[in-house]
């Protein structure tokens, strides 16, 4: 990594990969320890980490798998730890199981899934956004998560930054997801001075040694203060539906009240989670809604759309789950077609259509051949929605 | 003003880091904008490497470079494969003895002998990225003389053959640049009466 | 000794386990090494998967995590990687550390880091109904082996040792003394330390496969097992063999991990010993 000025503190201008982005962001975050299995293309992660974690006290540990990837972090959440792993469409099937628990044990972590093609081994060296909706139904049983996205270097950072926080503040894993061109393309990325970005620390519980100390007892702000392990509260963190304590329980009672709990603790939230990035919205006739890399795309359509005096806008989602359909609704209000730009089958068209008031005049702008999506692409679709055709 | 371009050679002829170290002159050492992508897979059967660089003034949105300005070719295999990226009237810099222009490419041409001159001057023909560098900057004006010594030094510290390759490098694209001045901007608003015709 | 319900959380009494079972024993003899060894509650760590096994980790006053099934090592080395200091005990079924569990198994016995892993060695998976275990061996009657079973064994010992574990013990629930002495030995030693048990599963394995009582199970633990180095198995080699398999001393992964961060760090600060990776 070459960079521009030497100091330790100071704002850094670096030129780096997005994979090297995100792990600085999760340094930057308080990242103390990483558990990963080598897989493209989000290897460039775990390398950069296994030379920066130790160099700063933190550790680094690389695992037979990525299940055990996932557990290792969960265990060193629980000791206090800030903990990340990062992976690829195959890890972060084999991520799912243990990504549950951590849902149902309210365990902060963040997983990056670095996105290639799939199903299966798929294009382990081309993009692809194929894991959208893996990321919110992959694991079994009912629940919510956070996946948060970007399109820049710069972006990425903030998100990784904002996706620990988000991960402490809920108590719940957070996956980090952009796919193969952002992770292996370098751009300028200037690296905020500590403190520019807000970070969020475990909240630690007060409830002093030899007093019961309640785990999973939610206090009035609906947060759960936590206790390390090797602390003075000793208690059990478990799989299955708990009660106050951590201890198993299949009360219908406290099973009903679980389970909403882990539903509406971000469900419910939508609107406060929700992060976008607009460009030319104010007085758009046709609005792109793009997220990822591929928004990156849409924006260059944008902003040739602009110079001409076109009126087209781009709602680049950063936030996708839980899905922000009320920003979504109140930005396609009153326009005449939305375009969504992404690269899979249109795994997030469905969740625009079921959001806004005209479902009939969205569309969609896909690519699913392991190239990036081009501006050409995506014009082509618009002079379509236009009827001008192709 | 935005530069996109093209290197491409075979593995083990430092095309991707000499993407790197261009993009990072513009980066790091003239506070300016730059994105640096490389082909993995399937495109990159039979040894090829390519790294695709668009350096800016202003944030690059698009990352991908589908029209080159320029394209540098270090190989036969490469300029066989990549002279598609070209746009019309574009720069074509060839390595004279590697890469030799065969058939008609639209644009205008550089041949010079970049292996040949770096194992002349620095006694390896590993240098010859190096020296590339040097006439690539010295033809386009890309980034400044300065900062991308600047950035060589940041990657390879000071040594004499990396300096060597670097001079020749200069010399040469200097003296074959005498004859054409490329502007890049000619190229942007060419760019935008495209678009406006969408 | 301090009282064993001090050690318990005693408001989950009575326990889960079946009349006869053989895990009581256990969770008795583990109570015992940790009061021998003189360990506070506060410093240990118990991490379990799934299984009537991992149900000991329930009932213990330590910091417990009941994970998922086969997954505890690798839990348990997250928890070990952030705090090396604490002490960290892993109960598993057979079917939990040598099926599902059997890579992370291996391999935090290849890193040799500072866990106590107690195998209880029942033969069949029992939480789910009686279905055959990688165990059992050939010729066993299990609800997914109804005409016996074909599979060939594993011997945890054995995986265990050539997987690199510093401390590898096998003793049974008849031997409860011994069971107390081990599991001691191996929460003291420095390394990954291994342990395994042959439990009695009456409901499951027993009433399926001619063991009609619990005795009956026990009984066999006393005399179809002998001491390694004893007569009695240079004499009977049909005997299953107890006693300390490896004791040796080798580089723990925390403490090698500790040694890479001064690395790090020498290097990032300039000074000598340190080498920055390329």
């Amino acid at each position: 990594m070459s960079a521009s000025g030497s100091t330790a503190t100071g704002p850094r201008t670096v030129f780096v990969q997005g994979n090297e982005a995100c792990a600085e962001a999760a340094l930057y975050a308080g990242l103390s320890f990483f558990a990963g299995y080598p897989i493209t293309p989000s290897s460039e992660i775990a390398e950069h980490l296994s030379r920066e974690l130790p160099a700063r006290g933190g550790r680094f540990i690389q695992m037979e798998d990525e299940i055990s990837s996932m557990a290792a972090i969960i265990g060193a959440s629980l000791t206090g730890s800030k903990v990340m792993t990062a992976t690829s469409g195959p890890g972060f099937s084999l991520m799912q199981e243990a990504l549950g628990f951590a849902i149902m044990a309210e365990i902060p972590c963040v997983v990056v899934d670095v996105m290639r093609g799939g199903p299966s081994t798929g294009l382990p060296t081309q993009g692809s956004q194929g894991d959208i909706n893996q990321v919110r139904w992959g694991t079994h049983g009912d629940h919510s998560i956070i996946a948060i996205t970007a399109s820049t270097h710069q972006h990425l950072f903030e998100a990784t930054v904002r996706g620990f926080n988000l991960a402490e503040t809920y108590r719940t894993p957070v996956v980090v997801l952009f796919d193969e061109m952002l992770g292996h393309m370098r751009e300028r990325l200037v690296i905020p001075e500590p403190g520019e970005l807000p970070t969020v620390d475990r909240l630690r519980t007060s409830v002093p040694e030899g007093v019961d100390y309640h785990p999973y007892l939610t206090r009035e702000d609906g947060r759960l203060p936590m206790s390390d392990f090797g602390g003075v509260h000793r208690y059990n963190v478990t799989g299955l539906y708990h009660d106050m304590w951590g201890f198993p329980s299949t009360d219908p009672a406290i099973v009903d009240d679980l389970a909403h709990h882990l539903h509406d603790k971000l469900e419910l939230r939508a609107d406060e989670l929700a992060s976008v990035r607009t460009y030319g919205m104010e007085d758009a006739e046709v609005v792109l809604v793009s997220y990822g890399s591929p928004a990156r795309s849409a924006r260059q359509v944008v902003h040739e759309a602009r110079l001409n005096g076109q009126p087209l806008g781009l709602l680049e989602l950063e936030t996708l789950w839980p899905f922000p359909a009320g920003v979504v609704r109140r930005a396609c209000r009153s326009v005449r077609a939305v375009i969504v730009v992404e690269m899979n089958m249109g795994q997030m068209l469905r969740h625009v259509k079921a959001a806004v008031d005209a479902p009939e005049r969205v569309f969609l702008s896909n690519r699913v051949d392991g190239r990036f999506i081009t501006p050409r692409d995506i014009r082509r679709v618009l002079r379509i929605v236009e009827g001008q055709g192709e | 003003m935005s530069w996109k371009l093209v290197i491409g050679g075979v593995g083990g002829q430092g095309v991707i880091s000499a993407g790197i170290v261009l993009a990072e002159a513009a980066v790091i050492h003239e506070g300016r904008y730059a994105v640096q992508s490389q082909s993995y897979g399937a495109e990159m059967r039979g040894g090829l490497s390519r790294t695709d660089v668009t350096i800016s003034n202003s944030e690059v949105i698009y990352p991908k470079v589908d029209q080159a300005h320029v394209l540098v070719c270090l190989h036969r295999k490469a300029l066989n494969a990549y002279t598609g990226v070209i746009r019309p009237g574009g720069l074509l810099i060839t390595d004279s003895d590697e890469a030799p222009i065969r058939g008609r490419v639209d644009s205008r041409q550089f041949a010079i002998p970049f292996a040949a001159t770096a194992r002349e001057v620095s006694g390896s023909e590993r240098n010859a990225n190096i020296c590339m560098l040097g006439a690539l900057v010295a033809i386009t004006r890309v980034v400044s003389r300065e900062a991308l010594t600047a950035a060589l030094l940041d990657r390879f510290g000071t040594r004499d053959a990396v300096t060597a390759a670097l001079d020749a490098g200069f010399r040469l694209g200097n003296e074959h640049a005498a004859a054409v001045a490329v502007r890049a901007d000619a190229h942007e608003a060419g760019r935008h009466a495209t678009s406006a015709r969408m | 000794m301090k009282s064993i319900d001090s050690y318990l959380r005693t408001r989950f009494m009575p326990h889960i386990w079946c009349p006869g079972c053989g895990h009581g024993t256990v969770l008795n003899g583990l109570i015992r090494s940790v009061d021998a060894v003189g360990l506070n509650k506060n410093e240990l760590v118990m991490v379990s998967g799934i299984g009537c096994s991992a149900r000991i980790a329930g009932y213990l006053d330590f910091h417990t995590l009941h994970t998922l099934h086969g997954r505890a090592l690798a839990f348990a080395t997250g928890v070990k990687m952030s705090r090396p200091d604490l002490t960290i005990l892993v109960p598993m079924g057979d079917g939990d550390a040598l099926a599902i569990g059997g890579n992370h198994f291996i391999h935090a016995a290849r890193r040799n880091i500072d866990i106590t892993v107690i195998v209880l060695n029942n033969r069949i998976y029992g939480m789910t109904g009686g279905q055959f275990s990688p165990t059992s061996g050939c010729g066993i009657q299990a609800t997914t082996a109804p005409y016996s079973s074909i599979d060939q064994p594993f011997d945890a010992v054995q995986l265990a040792s050539a997987a690199g574990a510093t401390f590898v013990a096998r003793t049974t629930t008849y031997h409860v003394n011994e069971l107390e002495q081990l599991l001691t030995r191996a929460i003291r030693h420095h390394g990954f330390s291994v342990v395994e048990v042959l439990s009695q599963c009456p409901t499951h394995f027993g009433r399926r496969n001619g063991h009609q009582e619990t005795v009956e199970m026990l009984r066999h633990f006393k005399e179809g097992t002998a001491k390694v180095g004893s007569r009695q198995l240079a004499e009977q080699v049909d005997l299953i063999p107890r006693g300390v398999f490896v004791d040796e001393e080798r580089p723990e992964y925390c403490d090698q991990y500790a040694e890479v961060i001064q690395r790090a760090q020498a290097a990032r600060a300039g000074g000598a010993g340190g080498e920055e990776p390329q």
